[in-house]
């Protein structure tokens, strides 16, 4: 692979609202930012006219002339996932397994619900197809591939015209045969128009729901960003672009185009890198961030680098593929107020949104929200600009609190107060989820939180929990788009094992590890050339267990194990055998750096009360009282909390008499 | 003791956290598929008087029951004299339990509370053997003692423990679990202690109390909501595996203003076989019941039942007595008592209540010798079937119901651990009743089995279908089938035990939902 030639290089995070773009010089030091509406009908719009306008606002030659390397966030795949936009799709099945998408785990979501039903499977019952074959869990073959009828059902495929063909079958982690030959037969049938998924490729893991869950989501949205990614690389040429992905790192455009699923969570994995990139920057790698929206927000944990899960899900379905571990919860800027029957004030599922939006939008009078709250509370300054250019009615804010205290029984103050308060145990609960419940004390990390309105809540928060540092990042909106600057290329790839490991045994003489780990690294060397930095991991538990820890394998990964089963499950046995359910592989190729021009120095007294953050230089002290103001974000700090600016231009708050 | 509105949903919160964390922890950490995979458990919090005051949203089975195993500890071992490291543990269905594979494990909390615990925390999980006449612990027995092993409320320690196991047919996977149980103990103790220091004991055990009238008021809200009057219904289960059939649950439902009686004394007498309900079975399921009328998101605490006042006669189906077997009290004839009371309902408020569901968990154990570890094993599952339709929308397809909720297990994970192929996991055709809203299909599933085994049986619903309602049709009841080696098939009864040789099979055809309204075309 040849050195890449120096190059500016532009991140691009394509939001519901506004599209972000920022600039680094061949040195990675950030040279221009720029922001414009974006165009959800296709998000390639604002990306390429976003391109044009960051090069001349930086007086660079444009795109075609000297093309700059673009790391682009994209909701494409999520969209059309949650969008219910599905593409005309089939999935191929072991026979008796065809209903396995509508059946899934055979729970409910709800448990008392009067009629319980489940999310549509993403293809529906009537294109899933049996195909006879049959292996064992071994990899055995009980009965051999019908290669007629795989020929015969290529054929019914064609002129069902589908756009694109999921394939998994039983126990396919173990042998792939069958399904490579189902791949073969349909790709010379149907040609290269209609795209493949087949799950050995996709994610060679057991259980069988979960994988063909996985290649269904990959079918269904594949069609889409195929098309989406093909008038990008048309403009900007293909070596130009690669695709943040939802693992933390970047993939090429053809790799996107075969597995679109691993951006369903691209720009958030975006503001995780963005968030780890400032805390390192100040001191603080170990962070808790708190992405909040309108109608909810979304909690993840870095340590040093953002925590990767093997368990996500989106739209109700299970995402098996390395994810950003992300935890959201139903509350966010627009979740409205009300009371309940039972007496007890609730806030959201329910939200405004952007439209109406909160009361204070001026649309509605009748829902109060949590940015209503705030503003009858004063935290948001009577002629700030939210969102897309609107100017606050704050009168309207008054009358919905009114309305809802007067249904609580409180004081409209108190009703805010109350709102807030309750917004903050719902995200309190999503932060326990991503610490505690993995094990680990949220006293031990810093707090960042980003998005609008994520400041405002930040440092009550942080009381809460046992947490003594906020950091309020720079441009907050521009998080995400810094972050994908700091992506490297990665891979990520797995193969389950299902090995029993006796205690006491050596681990480097097992031979399935081997094997598997090996062919993993073939596939990272053929993709992205021999000096990637490879790091394995293995998935392990005691036998019997079904959930596994997944921890870097090297002479004492036995060891770790009894030692973070302990710590997060409050036991250990070291006399039951080990069960290596996984071998994983990530490989990373060189991390690009990125910095921040650093900001100007201030001296003067500490400042309180309300304060523009765009007048502050770095070493400028801050005393609780205060509210933090800039274009698009507002902080809160509350008394006992001091701030000082860093160099890089993050406000670092901290508890008074914590050290 | 006073919560505004704001403190009543922040301490909701606070508490309903604390026992989603214990569960995490049980499912994440436990050996048996009933509990990782299937998620057959439950945790939750209760004051010192043995109320319910949060619990994670698992099993609605566990719902009425659990508070009576925490009464069962308190009532065996006065409070006053318990210490912070003691652990208890009860299974026993005639001291607090409901059926034997479900164990129970209860702890105290001392918070700041020398003399007597503050709180307790306890949870429940489904043990795939406890014992008994066959494996999987699900016998078609006449007596308790042949269903297992008995444990009344019992100081839990290692000594008992492993007195425990050895009677199981796999002491290894039992002692993991119970591992993992007291480990989710530990983990809710320490969450309590936690928002103990930062909220002040008193003000929790206050906020468990105004969290139940909480629930009290939407339950009583809802209930008042009901016409005033008197609506019987009378459901039955086939059979109880011993020979009698057509086991009667009679329920009237009283509507009085914002209060309800539920009156099952004029059900059948106890029977022979196991599908015998005690009392606690028969709280849970009238709990269900009302709590799906209520908002999804309401705590589910004891405070359901504060407006509702349930009468059984002592040795009846659904008020059994000792020494009767009540393996399939909690798994079948719960799902029953749900359908009879739905049923009452629906004379009530005929356009709210939905029709039917498939009425049975379709449990299944299988045990027999694992061919390459020569170690015995034990497996039990229960296998969905088709929910009833409601007035607004067809009933779903092949998914759990009422008084369960658990997954199913991977046929991949199956046939790694165990001696056995399945051949198929699809939607039963037709199978849900027809009508304005259809009722949901039921399942078929398959199996293979590749060395010999020993196969239990407990279903329902295998002769009375699912009724359909407002005019609605029923569903098509289940069939249980035996599959030959050689190819052919035989039909097998509704409950029973059998060994099936290696290259035999079972499909098991659950019913389907019962549909709603008339066909308009």
């Amino acid at each position: 692979m040849a050195a890449p030639r120096p190059a500016y290089r532009i991140g691009i995070d394509t939001g519901g609202t506004f599209t972000d773009l920022v600039l680094a010089d061949p040195a990675g030091r950030l040279v221009a930012t720029h922001k414009l509406l974006s165009t959800p009908a296709d998000p390639s719009g604002a990306v390429l006219r976003g391109i044009d306008a960051i090069l001349e606002k930086a007086g660079l030659p444009p795109q075609n002339q000297r093309p700059a390397a673009v790391v682009h966030g994209s909701t494409v795949a999520t969209n059309a996932l949650l969008e219910g936009a599905h593409a005309n799709a089939a999935l191929i099945t072991t026979p008796g397994f065809e209903d396995t998408l509508a059946i899934a785990r055979q729970n409910r979501p709800e448990l008392y619900a009067l009629v319980p039903c489940r999310p549509d499977p993403p293809i529906p019952r009537d294109r899933s197809f049996g195909v006879p074959g049959r292996l064992t869990h071994t990899g055995a073959e009980l009965e051999p591939l019908d290669e007629a009828a795989v020929e015969r059902l290529a054929d019914r495929l064609d002129q069902l015209g589908v756009e694109a063909v999921a394939v998994c079958l039983l126990h396919s982690y173990a042998n792939p045969a069958h399904e490579r030959r189902i791949a073969e037969v349909l790709r010379g049938r149907l040609g290269p128009e209609v795209h493949l998924t087949v799950s050995h490729e996709l994610l060679p893991e057991y259980r069988e729901y979960e994988r063909s869950a996985a290649c269904a989501i990959n079918a269904v949205v594949a069609p889409r960003m195929r098309r989406y990614l093909g008038r990008l690389t048309d403009e900007l040429g293909e070596p130009h672009l690669a695709i943040m992905a939802s693992h933390g790192g970047t993939l090429p455009p053809s790799v996107v185009n075969d597995q679109p699923i691993r951006t369903i969570l691209s720009g958030p994995a975006g503001g995780v890198l963005g968030a780890a990139h400032v805390g390192r920057a100040c001191g603080h790698p170990d962070l808790i961030t708190l992405d909040m929206g309108g109608t909810s927000t979304d909690v993840a944990l870095i340590r040093s680098e953002p925590a990767i899960g093997y368990n996500g899900d989106a739209a109700g379905l299970p995402i098996r593929l390395p994810m950003v571990d992300m935890h959201t919860v139903g509350a966010g800027g627009g979740s409205i107020g009300w009371l309940d029957p039972g007496g007890a004030l609730r806030v959201g599922p329910r939200s405004a949104g952007a439209d109406p939006g909160p009361a204070c939008y001026g649309r509605q009078r009748e829902a109060a929200t949590v940015t209503d709250a705030h503003v009858v509370l004063g935290h948001i300054a009577p002629d700030a600009v939210l969102g897309q250019d609107i100017r606050l009615d704050p009168e309207a804010s008054h009358d919905a609190v009114r309305r809802l205290a007067d249904a609580a029984g409180l004081t409209p103050p108190d009703t805010a107060r109350g709102v807030l308060r309750v917004a903050e145990a719902t995200m309190a609960r999503a932060i326990q989820h991503v610490t505690l419940q993995r094990g680990h004390d949220p006293r031990d990390f810093a707090f960042m939180p980003f998005g609008g309105a994520g400041g405002l809540h930040a440092c009550r928060l942080a009381d809460q929990l046992g947490i003594t540092a906020v950091l309020l990042p720079p441009h907050p909106g521009l998080l995400s788009a810094v972050g994908m600057l700091t992506a490297p290329p990665r891979r990520m790839f797995s193969q389950s094992i299902l090995h029993t490991h006796p205690p006491g045994a050596p681990i480097h003489d097992v031979d399935a590890i081997r094997s598997a780990l090996d062919r993993l690294s073939r596939q990272t060397a053929a993709e992205l050339g021999d000096n990637a930095v490879l790091s394995p991991y293995l998935d392990l538990r005691y036998e019997g267990q079904s959930y596994e820890i997944t921890l870097p394998l090297d002479e004492s990964v036995i060891e770790m194990f009894h030692m973070e089963h302990r710590r997060l499950y409050g036991y250990e046995d070291r006399r039951r055998p080990i069960e290596i359910v996984t071998a994983r592989l990530m490989a990373d190729g060189p991390t690009p750096t990125v910095e921040a021009p650093p900001v100007g120095a201030h001296t003067g007294d500490p400042l309180t009360g309300r304060i523009d953050r765009s007048g502050l230089g770095a070493g400028a002290v801050i005393h609780g009282p205060a509210v933090l103001v800039e274009y698009s974000a507002t902080a809160l700090v509350p008394e006992g909390w001091r701030g000082r600016v860093h160099d890089t231009g993050t406000v670092i708050l901290q508890r008074e008499g914590a050290s | 003791m006073s919560f505004n509105a704001v403190e009543l949903e922040v301490y909701k919160h606070l508490l309903a956290a604390a026992a989603e964390e214990m569960g995490q922890r049980l499912m994440r950490s436990a050996f048996s598929s009933n509990i990782k995979e299937r998620r057959d458990f439950s945790c939750a919090l209760f004051d010192p008087d043995a109320n319910m005051i949060a619990q994670a949203a698992h099993i609605p089975v566990h719902l009425g029951s659990a508070p009576m195993s925490v009464r069962a500890i308190l009532d065996a071992f006065p409070p006053d004299r318990m210490a912070p490291d003691d652990r208890f543990i009860v299974n026993d269905p005639y001291a607090g339990g409901t059926h034997l594979p479900d164990v129970t494990l209860v702890a105290p909390v001392f918070i700041d509370s020398p003399d007597r615990p503050r709180f307790f925390v306890a949870n429940r999980a489904h043990h795939a053997d406890v014992g008994g006449a066959a494996p999987g612990s699900l016998p078609i027995a006449t007596h308790i003692d042949d269903e297992g092993v008995r444990i009344p409320p019992s100081r839990f320690d290692d000594d008992l423990l492993e007195r425990f196991v050895h009677q199981t047919r796999t002491p290894d996977e039992r002692r993991g679990d119970l591992l993992a149980q007291g480990a989710a103990l530990k983990a809710g103790i320490a969450r309590l202690h936690e928002l103990c220091r930062a909220h002040n004991p008193e003000r929790i055990a206050d906020a468990g109390a105004a969290l139940r009238a909480y629930t009290a008021r939407f339950i009583r809200s809802i209930i008042a909501g009901l016409p005033d009057g008197s609506f019987a219904f009378t459901d039955y289960l086939d059979d109880d595996g011993r020979g009698r059939e057509d086991i009667a649950i009679r329920v009237t439902l009283t509507v009085r203003g914002d209060t309800a009686t539920v009156d099952f004394r004029d059900s059948d007498d106890q029977a022979a076989g196991p599908v015998n309900a005690v009392r606690a079975i028969t709280l849970s399921a009238v709990m269900y019941v009302f709590r799906c009328l209520a908002p999804a998101d309401i705590p589910s605490n004891s405070g359901v039942l504060d407006a509702i006042d349930i009468l059984t006669r002592p040795g009846s189906i659904v008020d059994a007595r000792y020494p009767a077997a009540v393996v399939g009290g909690n798994v079948e004839t719960s799902q029953r008592i749900v359908d009879t009371v739905f049923g009452a309902l629906a004379r009530a408020v005929p356009d709210r209540v939905p029709a039917a569901s498939c009425g049975t968990m379709n449990n299944l154990a299988i045990g027999g010798a694992r061919p390459d570890a020569h170690a015995p094993f034990a497996y039990y599952e229960t296998i969905a079937g088709g929910a009833g339709a409601g007035p607004d929308a067809d009933g779903g397809d092949a998914v759990q119901t009422h008084m369960t909720n658990t997954l199913n297990t991977p046929a991949e994970a199956l046939e790694h651990h165990f001696p056995m192929l399945i051949e198929a996991n699809a939607i039963r055709p037709d199978s849900g009743g027809e009508g304005r809203h259809r009722g949901g299909d039921g399942l078929v599933r398959r199996y293979r089995f590749t060395a010999p085994v020993t196969v239990s049986l407990l279903t329902e619903r295998r002769r009375r279908p699912p009724y359909g309602l407002a005019g609605g049709g029923p569903g098509r009841p289940g069939v249980n089938r035996l599959l030959h080696p050689d190819g052919s098939t035989s039909d097998l009864p509704a409950k029973t035990t059998l060994d099936i040789p290696a290259g035999g099979g079972l499909e098991i055809q659950t019913p389907g939902g019962g549909g709603w309204g008339g066909n308009t075309a």
